[in-house]
């Protein structure tokens, strides 16, 4: 088990240099750069103009020294200034990042709160008229894209109720009601988005440890259904399910993304959009870092829950 | 204790407005029975209908009572706060025209037509023009001061801080520096209330670039020295009406009135409140829940916002001044069709003009619903700029107005003459997904239109920064449907697109005759004489179609405000210095929710 954690661990940092070479990369394949977007057709006019733009912005180096001055940059802990708003993205991040942490882990918790209880029952009630209206219900979510149903609440709930989500956004810390007030909503929908997928897995994996003889066994013991399910299945059948939980994670900061524009929250998804489409090279690759490290820290700890879940777990 | 501003409370005024409006619906009805069974007509302005809640000459508001703030929604964060280092209209119209001043502004009051963009002073008092024509001085209004906020502190603006403003807008790679580079020379401060510009040239249309919403927005000499950068947040100081108090990125910016503003006791408001939704719908949702105070529905959801919005004030837009065109490749392709201006005339003739209009606008739904609406049609100059445009439509087009008129039977005899009868096929780029979806939808409707005479078009979209920096100067094959800057003087589209100088040659013209014609104009200090010069290059290029003008874009516009929202269309302005030029004047009845904020 030590040897498994301190290789997962190892890999971590390896991963990151990666992702820091990926990132850096592919923002640069994107056609147009920042001159592009501040020039215009100006810079390509008047050539000059551009070239002295570029110079500015630290874009007129080779791209080796460019990355070269971005990693060094990296392990000082900054990570530049935006080209455009010309703030620090840390100080941009550290503002919007609570806002995303908050509505995905609200988001994750209203999915598991949906999601688990909902497939263990529709297993347990395997091929009644409820489980069908489950079944039916998680492959709607899967199939409906939270922004849409955000968009007909909000258009709907303004047209029959006078009622909107509250314009300001307000942290947590300053004052919980009004910030739950404008979180619940969005949080609820990215839960609902992400319950679908969980809620079927739940459901398969309760169906297949209930058939395993040891259930058998417990049944003919004369346990009480809910001590054989919680007690006994439960812990089997959630195993694959925060594998899957970790994987959710990606998709959950991708829905972040969209709700954060719908329902006007400062957060990094929206952020990210806006300098993605100004190519602002050192927000995009700062808010993509941030979100890949969240995926590989989430990824790790999937994998040590998964080996402290399942003791067979070992490294190959 | 319930807030004013509560659910219910907002429900019960929506449900009592609601019976008030039609109370007042049928005083309305039985008051004009009555003029009529009198045989009386009354004042014709009194007597206009409009569709529901269109604000007709609408006069400044009576017994006013400062205060309040009013609330108005972004669409997004403006990309930088510094007035010279964007290309973004959310900075101009969002920070630089609340926070600060030019030199002159556009005037704007009640029945003033907004197209007409005639300069007036703002913190300058006067200007003169030395006999040479070449020599402008500017005389500073006295005591105009920077807002109270550390390091300036409230200190007194002189003619240095313009002067150095100006050199820094020179010396910048920004965006605009290019069109005064032509025409300055050199700024000289001979007092701290004078500053003299010498230009290179006697520029007729000078005045107005110095009341330009996208040319020199005054800072103080330490931002303009780099003392202090005007792109932090806390660094956002100016002389203009309104102070930046907080700014939130994808959340809010805050403004407060400035006491110190030469125009006070203006603003009428203690202060805006813009919080950013990016979000269409949100936008509409938060107006219809009473929490913005006006909001711009498209022409498809116009009636539906104003019939849930109790005492809504419609006002109509019609200011097209961002010009739609069609441009070639004819000046870099040898082998293009476009080459024969037979073809490009067929091209023109081609488009329905009034159909797309009708097709992307709603117009006839809008129009049956009783809103007064006129749709112009571009001509080299946009229709938006009233002064110096040439309605394609008019008698005094002359022969050039025939290739304005939709006809495919002689568009498609066109293309026989040019020895095209079969058709050909050719290339249409356009950018996608950056002008917003009335653009999208136009780029696709008027293909068929291209189609149907026989030019067979391979559609390219493309993505922003690709198309503006190949397509955008003229590096394509075929054609490109696109869109212009707005400016608000003919001289800055005709020399820009028609000059072979010109920063936006798209088509790559070289007429000598062209050319002495924009030069004359641009040195013709007699109006009139220069509004028949530039109505003679209209009809020029009209008959060349160097460019095909046409019409799809931002106008009209639908602007709807709730009823404790005052002087609404009073002040209207077609620039970006709108928070200074109509903002000032905005205010609020005594039981807006604004009051309680």
């Amino acid at each position: 088990m030590q040897v498994y954690v301190i290789q997962r661990l190892l890999l971590v940092p390896v991963t990151l240099f990666g992702v820091t070479v990926v990132v850096f990369g592919l923002v640069r394949l994107i056609p147009g750069d920042t001159v592009d977007q501040v020039a215009g057709e100006f810079a390509s006019f008047d050539p000059e103009l551009g070239e002295k733009l570029r110079e500015e912005y630290g874009l007129s180096a080779s791209i080796p020294q460019q990355y070269a001055q971005w990693l060094g940059d990296l392990f000082e802990g900054d990570l530049g200034k935006s080209l455009l708003s010309q703030r620090s993205v840390l100080d941009e991040l550290r503002h919007r990042l609570p806002v995303t942490f908050e509505l995905g882990a609200i988001g994750l918790f209203m999915s598991l709160l949906i999601a688990v209880p909902v497939g263990i029952i529709s297993a347990v009630r395997q091929d009644t008229l409820i489980d069908y209206v489950f079944r039916g219900g998680a492959i709607a979510l899967l199939a409906i894209p939270g922004f849409w149903i955000a968009i007909i609440i909000i258009t709907l709930g303004a047209r029959w109720f006078l009622w909107a989500p509250p314009l300001q956004y307000t942290g947590f810390l300053t004052d919980p009601l009004a910030n739950l007030r404008i979180v619940w909503l969005p949080a609820l929908l990215l839960g609902l988005g992400l319950s679908g997928a969980v809620m079927r897995l739940t459901r398969t994996q309760m169906l297949e440890v209930l058939r395993q003889d040891y259930i058998r066994t417990a049944w003919a013991k004369g346990l009480t259904e809910r001590t054989v399910i919680a007690r006994h299945a439960l812990k089997n059948a959630l195993i694959p399910i925060v594998t899957i939980i970790g994987l959710q994670v990606p998709v959950l900061v991708g829905g972040t993304v969209i709700l954060e524009q719908v329902f006007s929250l400062p957060g990094v998804g929206r952020y990210l959009v806006s300098s993605t489409a100004a190519r602002d090279y050192p927000v995009i690759q700062g808010v993509n870092l941030l979100i890949a490290s969240v995926v590989i820290l989430s990824n790790l700890v999937v994998d040590l829950t998964y080996a402290y879940l399942d003791p067979r777990v070992q490294v190959q | 204790m319930t807030q004013p501003t509560s659910f219910w409370h907002r429900y019960a005024r929506q449900r009592v407005s609601r019976r008030r409006a039609l109370q007042l619906a049928a005083l309305s009805g039985g008051g004009l029975a009555l003029a009529a069974a009198c045989g009386g007509g009354g004042d014709d302005e009194e007597a206009r209908e409009g569709g529901p809640g269109q604000v007709f000459n609408p006069q400044p508001a009576e017994n006013i009572v400062p205060g309040g703030i009013y609330r108005l929604a972004l669409t997004g964060d403006p990309l930088n706060l510094d007035p010279q280092r964007n290309l973004s209209f959310t900075t101009d119209l969002f920070v630089s025209g609340f926070v600060y001043s030019r030199l002159y502004r556009y005037k704007t009051g009640p029945g003033y037509d907004p197209t007409l963009y005639d300069p007036v002073p703002d913190i300058a008092e006067s200007y003169e023009i030395a006999d040479d024509g070449l020599t402008w001085i500017f005389t500073l209004r006295p005591g105009v001061t920077f807002h109270n906020k550390p390091p300036l502190n409230g200190r007194e603006l002189d003619s240095e801080d313009v002067a150095a403003t100006f050199r820094r807008f020179m010396e910048l790679p920004a965006r605009y520096e290019i069109v005064l580079r032509r025409t300055v020379e050199r700024v000289d401060t001979p007092s701290p209330n004078q500053v003299v510009f010498r230009l290179k040239l006697p520029y007729a249309p000078f005045l107005n670039q110095m009341a330009s919403s996208t040319y020199l927005w005054v800072l103080s000499k330490e931002a303009a020295t780099g003392e202090l950068d005007p792109s932090q947040i806390g660094n956002v100081i100016g002389t203009g009406p309104w102070v930046l108090d907080e700014y939130t990125p994808s959340q809010v910016m805050r403004y407060v009135k400035n006491p110190a503003w030469y125009g006070a006791p203006l603003p009428y408001l203690d202060g805006q409140t813009l919080p950013i939704v990016p979000e269409y719908a949100t936008r509409q949702a938060q107006f219809l829940a009473g929490n913005l105070d006006s909001d711009a529905p498209n022409g498809n959801d116009l009636l539906d916002v104003v019939n849930r919005t109790p005492g809504a004030q419609v006002t109509v837009g019609n200011f097209p001044n961002v010009l739609n065109f069609f441009f070639f490749d004819f000046n870099v392709n040898p082998d293009s069709p476009f080459r024969d201006e037979r073809v490009r005339r067929a091209v023109s003739m081609a488009v329905d003009r009034d159909g797309l209009l009708e097709a992307l606008y709603n117009l006839s739904v809008v129009k049956n619903a009783g809103y007064e609406v006129t749709a112009r049609w571009h001509n080299a100059v946009p229709g938006g700029l009233t002064r110096w445009w040439l309605d394609p439509k008019s008698e005094e087009m002359g022969e050039a107005g025939q290739w304005y008129e939709y006809n495919p039977e002689k568009a498609r005899a066109l293309l026989a003459e040019a020895d095209y009868e079969g058709g050909f096929s050719t290339e249409l780029h356009h950018p996608t997904a950056i002008y917003g979806n009335t653009f999208d939808q136009g780029a696709e409707a008027i293909v068929p239109f291209i189609r149907a005479i026989g030019i067979g078009t391979e559609t390219k979209q493309e993505a922003y920064v690709d198309y503006i920096t190949r397509t955008f100067v003229g590096d394509l094959t075929g054609m490109a449907f696109a869109l212009e800057t707005p400016f608000s003087d003919a001289d800055e589209y005709l020399h820009a697109m028609y000059h072979p100088d010109g920063a936006r040659n798209h088509s790559k013209i070289d007429d000598p005759t062209l050319t002495q014609m924009i030069e004359d104009q641009a040195v013709e200090t007699d109006l009139e004489r220069r509004v028949q010069l530039v109505h003679d290059i209209q009809r020029y290029v009209s008959d060349k179609m160097y460019y095909v003008p046409l019409m799809v874009f931002g106008s009209p516009g639908f602007n709807v405000a709730h009823p404790w929202v005052q002087n609404v269309g009073v002040y209207q302005t077609a620039s970006f210095g709108a928070a200074t030029e109509g903002g000032v004047y905005v205010a609020l009845t005594e039981d807006a929710p604004g009051r309680s904020q």
